[in-house]
């Protein structure tokens, strides 16, 4: 039946164009807040463990931790997003997804190259890290509360002066994730919270 | 916006003041700005004329699913539509419906196949 096909595809392209003119409710502060945490918690353990700073045990640990937290942010935006968007929950998450999805396989690919073809500059990976969960964030800040564009910011500013930081002794240090990421989390935390608060949303 | 269950092709949902061709269209053009548009992109957008669209908006403001604001830029008169909070949430509830009437439409279809459709 290709009319109601095309009656289907119509119907989807008119709900997408109201995802994405619409604010995403579906991030959660808690979820954020407690990714945050977790940064500045792996930091400190990594900074008493022997070893730590090893490559290979230094991004194990972080990408774990990565891992760790978007499976956290990603339960409990499934949770508010079905609460607060309805009828545009899926189109509203794939939204939000595919606007993080080119950052994420970026940061992925860049390991991993870095690892097998240049690993004297695994120290730039950080960094490089931070600079594109700004610009994921530059990416979303369409659907995402205004403020957002300072978390943006503290990413990007962060990602340079780390990679200024690192530039020295070209060492992989715990405190240049842990630091940034505590603080961006938390700081997204807290305009999500407030953004929730101003639409009196849960 | 759940069919009574002795009525399944009901559709209590569809909204009368959005289902009419011309409004339809002007919510359509309407979902995906959230800043609104001009009368004239408006009318542009949906083929209607002056009076038309004049009619049909005045028809979706006092159902509070639009609003219509009239300004100036410089000395030129502006007249700017948006969606309402209230009016997205509907338009998206009608959506909803109609993607529903078209799933059914379409299964029905499927059961009764290509070949034993009767006449009308």
């Amino acid at each position: 039946m290709p009319d109601l096909d095309k009656a289907l595809a119509d119907i989807v392209e008119i709900k997408s164009r109201l995802a994405q003119s619409s604010e995403f409710l579906g991030l959660g502060p808690a979820a954020l807040a407690t990714s945050g945490v977790l940064a500045f918690a792996v930091a400190a353990l990594q900074s008493v463990l022997p070893g730590a700073a090893e490559p290979m045990a230094y991004f194990t640990g972080w990408v774990l931790t990565a891992i760790v937290a978007v499976a956290l942010i990603g339960a409990e935006m499934l949770r508010r997003a079905q609460r607060h968007h309805a009828g545009l929950a899926d189109q509203m998450i794939r939204e939000a997804v595919l606007n993080f999805v080119p950052a994420g396989v970026t940061g992925a690919a860049l390991l991993a190259f870095f690892a097998r073809f240049a690993a004297g500059q695994l120290w730039l990976i950080p960094g490089l890290w931070l600079i594109l969960v700004a610009l994921g964030i530059f990416a979303a800040a369409r659907s995402l509360p205004r403020a957002i564009a300072l978390a943006g910011a503290w990413y990007l500013l962060s990602g340079f002066t780390v990679l200024l930081l690192a530039a020295g002794d070209h060492a992989l240090s715990p405190w240049h994730m842990g630091i940034p990421f505590a603080i961006g989390q938390l700081l997204v935390a807290a305009i999500v919270h407030r953004a929730s608060e101003s639409a009196n949303v849960r | 916006m759940s069919a009574e269950p002795d009525a399944p092709f009901a559709y209590d949902g569809l909204d009368r003041v959005i289902h009419e061709k011309a409004r339809l269209g002007i919510l359509t053009s309407l979902a995906g700005r959230p800043d609104g548009l001009a009368f004239n992109d408006l009318l542009r957008l949906c083929g209607l004329t002056q009076g038309n669209l004049s009619r049909h908006l005045t028809v979706l403001q006092e159902a509070e699913l639009v609003t219509i604001h009239k300004g100036y830029i410089g000395n030129r008169p502006l007249t700017e539509i948006r969606l309402t909070a209230a009016g997205r949430q509907r338009f998206l509830d009608y959506l909803s419906v109609l993607e529903r009437v078209v799933r059914d439409a379409s299964a029905r279809a499927e059961q009764v196949g290509p070949g034993k459709a009767q006449p009308a």
